[in-house]
């Protein structure tokens, strides 16, 4: 397995793809390793790119530094790694922490990074974000990573995956505390202790950016997202249809596909950096890539605006005069049982009505 | 840590369940990591200073007699000589390593590394001897041993942010980089012994 040294860190990495092809880094998320992203190397080399995954110092099979992890040293060594490869420059893709870093080192290494993705991700931490990694915190600190792997699962993961996953979750949990330094991911959960907000240097990106969000993702919600769509000029949002924070796990296609659709666009010289917002393809086979979003993209239920043509007049509406107003007749006051043979009889004649009609 | 060794000795227990011989195997390298940490701990009751450190590390000390007594009690001990040899063996780097913490083992506590040692040894113990991935997915988790496992090492992970505070705050006039290394040199005596053992308890 090859590793590099940096610093006094080992760090473990895979390169696949021939040499002169176009370069992407995948970045992990907090408890992630590079395992998780075989799949997309693997596909990626196959459309023709070539594809690094490693493990931050503290994660998976590299270095644990036992005591001290700089937030900021993240992103250096993110280029001191390309550095050693002998890589010029990459698009990078990082996930939740490892999105951060990916946007860290866009601000401080621009000539180094061509195109980002960054997935399920923060530049500031609004108060949610923050009592949330701090409830993770006590629980490493109070009960251990197995907590923290209990909480996590059902916080980054939908039900029908977990429903699905259910005979394996076990075994997962168990290699996932085997295989992790909990003192290592406690280390790079306190390496957040002095994070301070870098939003007002997100303007200094300069290259095609990708945002992915969950549409469902609960511990970095649309506001997260919001925050650097507005400040980050060559951005983009795109919405994961029914995406949880760890949608890059829970539907590998779907992401293969943006991420392919996203470099192919960057390549052609076709990105748009319009700061617009997008929902992207469920079909990972289907030509169409996403489609704009209408209404407001920050709510959690979809408003149909006026302003929205291909919905104007289609809009089933639901009215009910205001309370306080009387009644449209006097309320009969009948038995509830009555009432409930009652809706039964009209239910009944509904059904009948319209089997006939069809 | 290696998986590998992990599953050998999961599968092993998942054969035969927590037979005597395993139980031993467990305890007496679980109670040698106890009684290692223990050793630092009780020496640093014998120094002339109380604080808050203090009082960390002296309830720590009595969390690991309980953790001592909990397994001398729950187990169920094997006759069989030769494993009590062979955990001697595997859990001698460890022991050996304890003389290089200050306290009644005799070593200069002037020199200002030896307290950071002491604590260094102590959070390799808690962070690398995890037993919970040896327990079968099947097992009957009321089980007295399993349980006193499980209590064993949550007990740990909060033991152990004594450790990491005091490594941190901790000034012995160690460069930061010395005491990395210091504590890395630690985790991998401790790792090297605790890969040993469950490659043995894979065996059973």
């Amino acid at each position: 397995m090859p590793y590099i040294n940096i610093g006094k860190n080992r760090i473990f990495y895979s390169i696949e793809g021939d040499e002169g092809r176009e370069l992407i880094v995948f970045i992990n998320g907090l408890t992630q390793s590079t395992g998780l992203w075989l799949t997309y190397q693997e596909q990626l080399v196959k459309y023709g790119y070539r594809v690094l995954i490693y493990d931050m110092p503290g994660q998976g099979q590299s270095s644990k530094p036992v005591l001290f992890i700089p937030l900021e040293e993240q992103a250096e060594t993110f280029i001191k790694l390309l550095d050693e490869l002998k890589i010029k420059d990459c698009h990078a893709a990082g996930i939740s922490f490892g999105g951060v870093v990916g946007l860290h080192a866009a601000i401080r290494y621009p000539e180094r990074i061509k195109s980002l993705i960054a997935m399920s991700t923060f530049s500031e931490m609004p108060a949610q974000l923050e009592m949330l990694g701090n409830a993770l915190h006590s629980a490493i600190t109070q009960a251990g990573f197995p907590l923290v792997q209990a909480l996590l699962l059902p916080m980054n993961l939908s039900s029908p995956w977990l429903e699905k996953a259910r005979p394996g979750i076990m075994e997962m949990v168990r290699k996932g505390y085997a295989s992790n330094d909990p003192y290592a991911v406690q280390n790079l959960m306190e390496s957040f202790v002095n994070f301070k907000p870098f939003t007002d240097q997100l303007a200094r990106i300069r290259c095609p950016t990708l945002i992915l969000n969950g549409e469902f993702d609960y511990l970095t919600p649309r506001d997260t997202h919001e925050i650097i769509r507005r400040n980050l000029p060559t951005s983009r949002l795109m919405i994961v249809q029914n995406g949880f924070h760890a949608f890059t796990l829970e539907m590998p296609d779907i992401t293969i596909r943006i991420v392919e659709g996203f470099l192919r666009c960057v390549l052609e010289g076709k990105w748009k950096g319009d700061q617009s917002v997008w929902v992207a393809s469920d079909n990972p086979k289907s030509e169409v890539y996403a489609t704009r979003c209408i209404g407001d993209h920050m709510r959690a239920v979809f408003l149909g605006t006026g302003k929205d043509k291909q919905f104007s007049g289609e809009i089933e509406e639901w009215k009910l005069p205001l309370p306080g107003k009387p009644l449209a007749s006097a309320p009969k006051a009948i038995a509830p049982q009555k009432a409930f043979a009652e809706t039964r009889k009209q239910t009944r004649s509904a059904a009948i009505k319209a089997k006939k009609t069809s | 840590m290696n998986i590998e060794a992990y599953d050998a000795a999961r599968n092993a227990i998942q054969k035969t369940g927590f037979t005597p011989e395993i139980q031993t195997k467990i305890s007496l390298f679980l109670t040698a990591a106890k009684n290692t940490n223990a050793l630092f701990l009780g020496a640093v009751e014998l120094q002339p200073f109380a604080g808050v450190a203090h009082q960390f590390l002296h309830t720590q000390y009595f969390h690991e007699m309980e953790a001592i007594v909990l397994l001398t009690k729950v187990t169920q001990w094997a006759s069989n000589p030769r494993i009590y040899a062979e955990a001697i063996r595997i859990t001698a780097p460890i022991w050996n390593d304890n003389r290089m913490v200050p306290g009644f083992s005799g070593t200069n506590s002037d020199d200002p590394s030896s307290f950071y040692r002491g604590l260094a040894l102590g959070h390799a113990l808690l962070s690398q001897v995890r037993l919970t991935p040896i327990i079968p997915a099947d097992q009957d988790e009321t089980n007295a041993y399993v349980v006193a496992l499980r209590s064993i090492e949550q007990d740990n992970a909060r033991m152990i942010q004594t450790q990491i505070n005091l490594l941190r705050a901790v000034s012995p006039k160690l460069p930061k980089e010395d005491g990395e290394a210091l504590v890395e040199e630690k985790q991998e005596i401790v790792k090297a012994a605790f890969i040993q053992f469950l490659e043995w308890l894979g065996k059973s």
